[in-house]
């Protein structure tokens, strides 16, 4: 039963990295062992997998994570340790199981793993993090996600930590365990580590696990505005959405299933009414769904505005199933339609290609915020003209507007001093069941210059600031309630 | 009968006409060792249902299936009161019901007499059994495939979990049926739908992907037995080629098989480019594909060098 530890260690390391393993499924994995052939990795590993990795999405963290656990890392094998405390170990481990004290030991310890998530193990490979830059995604701001909170510290407070858990006196009192523990600890520590070298960094882990360019500025990426993201942070905010839509999107069938009802259900009434000899007492009712809402997005891409743009389409398209309809259309001052790109492509790369073409000549980095092209207003022809642009849409697509249809409106209002022409928007009002606006600047500079906000505003169901990703998911989260809901204001 | 080792599964699995990788063979093994229901994740068509369906032939066992869709509900998966029957039988045994009741004076004492015969009305003599309760009560062990599971809704797993973790199904009026065998339980999904962490808890999981060159020339030629080498080669790399690109739906191996149906049924032996665009609507279901592969099929004229135009996010 040598192989128990490993796996609870590894277990934690999952956790860690944000997979959610539950003890159930240890002891499953555990418990499966003995039907495979322990020599076979393969096998070893096909168990660990089938069981912790309950995602397809997960499956390459959990490859990444085994490779760095039970291959990269040393002295985390089975066979690598020192034979005393594997001894130790195997003793603890293999004592009989009708409640003798061994037994007890054993679930000393694995209560201790259990009950501090930020256990030894956990924090070795915290260690190693130090070094290696972990992507520092901090969800919390999401309460309902799981946290994937893996922060590099500095190398003096995990040392003291270290020192501190080692100095820990355990429930048992038991001094094997903690001898073991500290021998584990020293073997599996890497050398550099152990002389207390700070220029450690291991060669075999993979490239994206060593030092990166740091980013200077707020942590938090729900904070950061859309516009300041780098291309890596960019690409963990899609992550972010694709998840979030997830949810949501859980959500909202559930409450489309627990709707209004609609007809009679005859099958049903009369099965219920054999209860009554017969007589239908009780009706039963066939479920209505309540009918999906139309959205048409209509989006500013014009310099100051894109960051923003890729994002809310993003999650628009991920939620598209939730919706009857999805229709996209993009101005500066012209307005076109996109969504025949969405009908053909993923919706990621349809996003690149929308913000490709229609005469933007941002480069596709530029999806993601690369720092080079962040400014590519000279490159800019147009200026944008919320007056022209709305005329069109009027005047070209108003048929794709029906009592149905809700109009996302994403832009900063600011018309460069043109017309506004805020009376198009009235009609188009008119036309439609409501009109959103997601604007991606700070309320406070919503009046300010050339922005047109308040001659928008009374036209307006909702006004929402959606310059990061807290705000967008803010909105997501109500959208359903604007959608489903809130009632016509004539 | 059951598996008894890994070899064996990989073995009697390939003699039923499935290539397995050794990772779902450990797992078929696994499932049917443990008693623990395999959740099989992957796109369409790679051959979710039909390792379900092979694990049935090759233990000898009944496939019992049950298709999930929108809606479905525990009076379609599980059983349902026969209501008319019991209307039925209750009008044909009225006089037996005088009999009984005929010497009581008073109605609580007749109350109590019926309901002592109430267990007539619901036994199992009146329930009709649906997928899941035959799989159960099946006096042979069964395979049961629970097929597009993310079709269903969230409280329909609910009603699977008691099934999966303890293999027994309550009924108010019955008490608690226990199966008599443990089924091997398999659920596909194509992930349209995120499952519940508790559903996902219970079940060992695999994830199907398209499958490698090697092994789909292997699959093509086990259904194809005598097929050319060359021209196997072939296939595979058009295919392969195919789904490199950025498609709405990507052919999978069900077909690639239609695909090497179509074309040994029109005789071919080379694979010449117009044939390829002639035969195209077999391996690309939407129209928007079919452009896109015809104008990277012409692009490249020949058919050796690997793509790599795929935009990725």
């Amino acid at each position: 039963m040598g192989f128990v530890t490993p796996i609870i260690h590894f277990a934690q390391i999952c956790r860690a990295m944000g997979i959610p393993v539950s003890p159930a499924e240890v002891l499953d994995a555990v418990g499966q062992m003995e039907w495979i052939d322990l020599s076979e990795e393969k096998q070893f590993k096909t168990v660990l997998k089938a069981n912790f990795i309950k995602s397809h999405n997960d499956q390459d963290t959990f490859e990444e994570l085994y490779g760095i656990f039970f291959h990269r890392l040393p002295g985390m094998m089975r066979g690598k340790r020192t034979p005393a405390a594997r001894e130790n170990l195997l003793n603890l481990l293999d004592a009989p199981a009708d409640g003798s004290s061994g037994r007890e030991d054993f679930q000393t310890l694995m209560d201790l793993l259990a009950s501090d998530p930020l256990s030894y193990l956990d924090l070795l490979l915290k260690m190693q993090a130090t070094e290696l830059d972990l992507p520092e995604v901090d969800m919390s701001r999401f309460s309902a996600d799981r946290e994937a909170t893996f922060f590099p510290a500095s190398r003096n407070r995990m040392q003291a930590r270290l020192r501190e858990l080692l100095s820990k006196n355990f429930p048992s009192g038991d001094e094997s365990l903690r001898f073991y523990l500290q021998e584990y600890l020293l073997e599996a520590l890497p050398e550099g580590v152990q002389k207390g070298d700070g220029e450690y960094s291991h060669p075999d882990l993979p490239a994206y696990f060593r030092p990166g360019a740091a980013r200077s500025g707020p942590a938090n990426l729900g904070e950061v505005p859309f516009q300041h993201l780098t291309a890596e942070e960019a690409k963990a905010v899609h992550d972010i959405i694709s998840r979030l839509a997830g949810k949501y999107k859980d959500r909202i069938i559930r409450r489309y299933s627990r709707s209004k009802k609609g007809t009679v259900d005859i099958r049903r009434t009369i099965r219920k009414s054999a209860q009554y000899e017969g007589v239908p007492m009780k009706l039963a009712w066939r479920r209505r769904l309540p009918q999906k809402p139309k959205i048409v997005a209509l989006c500013d891409v014009s310099y100051s505005v894109w960051a923003a743009v890729p994002f809310m389409l993003n999650i628009l398209y991920s939620l598209q199933d939730c919706f009857r309809q999805v229709k996209s259309f993009v101005f500066i001052a012209r307005v076109a339609a996109v969504s025949d790109i969405f009908a053909r492509h993923e919706t990621m790369a349809a996003i690149d290609q929308v913000m490709d073409s229609y005469q933007l000549q941002y480069p596709r980095s530029a999806v993601y915020g690369d720092e080079k092209d962040k400014y590519p207003g000279d490159q800019d022809p147009e200026i944008s003209d919320y007056g022209t642009a709305l005329a069109q849409f009027l005047e070209k697509f108003s048929d794709v507007l029906d009592h149905r249809t809700t109009l996302i409106i994403l832009g900063d209002g600011r018309c460069n001093f043109l017309a506004p022409r805020a009376d198009l928007l009235g009609k188009i009002r008119e036309k439609c069941r409501r009109v959103i606006w997601l604007n991606p600047e700070p309320e406070a500079l919503w009046e300010d210059g050339d922005s047109e906000m308040s001659a928008y505003r009374p036209y307006l169901q909702e006004l929402r600031p959606c310059g990061n990703l807290r705000e967008l998911a803010a909105f997501v989260s109500d959208l359903f309630s604007i959608l489903l809901y809130s009632d016509v204001q004539k | 009968m059951d598996f008894h080792s890994i070899e064996e599964t990989l073995e009697k699995l390939k003699q039923n006409n499935y290539i397995s990788s050794l990772e779902i063979a450990t797992l078929v093994f696994l499932a049917g060792a443990t008693g623990k229901p395999l959740l099989i994740e992957g796109p369409a068509g790679v051959g979710k249902t039909e390792l379900a369906k092979t694990v049935a032939r090759a233990l000898g066992r009944e496939l019992i299936r049950l298709q999930c869709y929108e809606g479905i509900d525990e009076a379609k998966a599980i059983y349902e009161w026969e209501y008319a029957k019991q209307l039925l039988y209750t009008q044909m045994l009225k006089e037996k019901i005088h009999d009984i009741i005929d010497a009581e004076d008073t109605l609580p004492t007749a109350v109590k007499k019926i309901s002592a015969q109430e267990n007539a009305f619901f036994s199992e003599h009146f329930i009709q059994p649906r997928p899941l309760l035959k799989a159960i009560t099946s006096p042979d062990p069964v395979v049961l495939i629970i097929d597009e599971v993310d079709k269903s809704d969230p409280e329909f797993e609910a009603f699977l979990l008691e099934l999966l973790s303890d293999y027994q199904i309550s009924i108010p009026e019955l008490g608690t049926i226990q199966a008599k065998h443990v089924p091997f339980v398999a659920l596909t999904s194509n992930s349209s739908r995120e499952m519940s962490d508790t559903l996902k808890r219970r079940c060992l999981y695999l994830y199907i992907d398209y499958p490698s060159p090697e092994r789909e020339r292997e699959i093509v030629s086990l259904k194809f037995p005598g097929i050319e080498e060359r021209f196997l080669e072939k296939i595979v790399a058009v295919v392969t080629d195919i789904r490199n690109l950025d498609l709405k739906k990507k052919p999978c191996i069900s077909e690639t098989l239609d695909w090497t149906r179509s074309l040994l049924a029109l005789q071919a032996t080379e694979i010449p480019l117009d044939l390829i665009i002639r035969t195209l609507n077999v391996l690309c279901k939407h129209r928007s594909d079919l452009e896109l592969v015809k104008n990277h099929l012409l692009a490249k004229e020949g058919l050796s060098n690997p793509h790599h135009d795929k935009i990725t996010p």
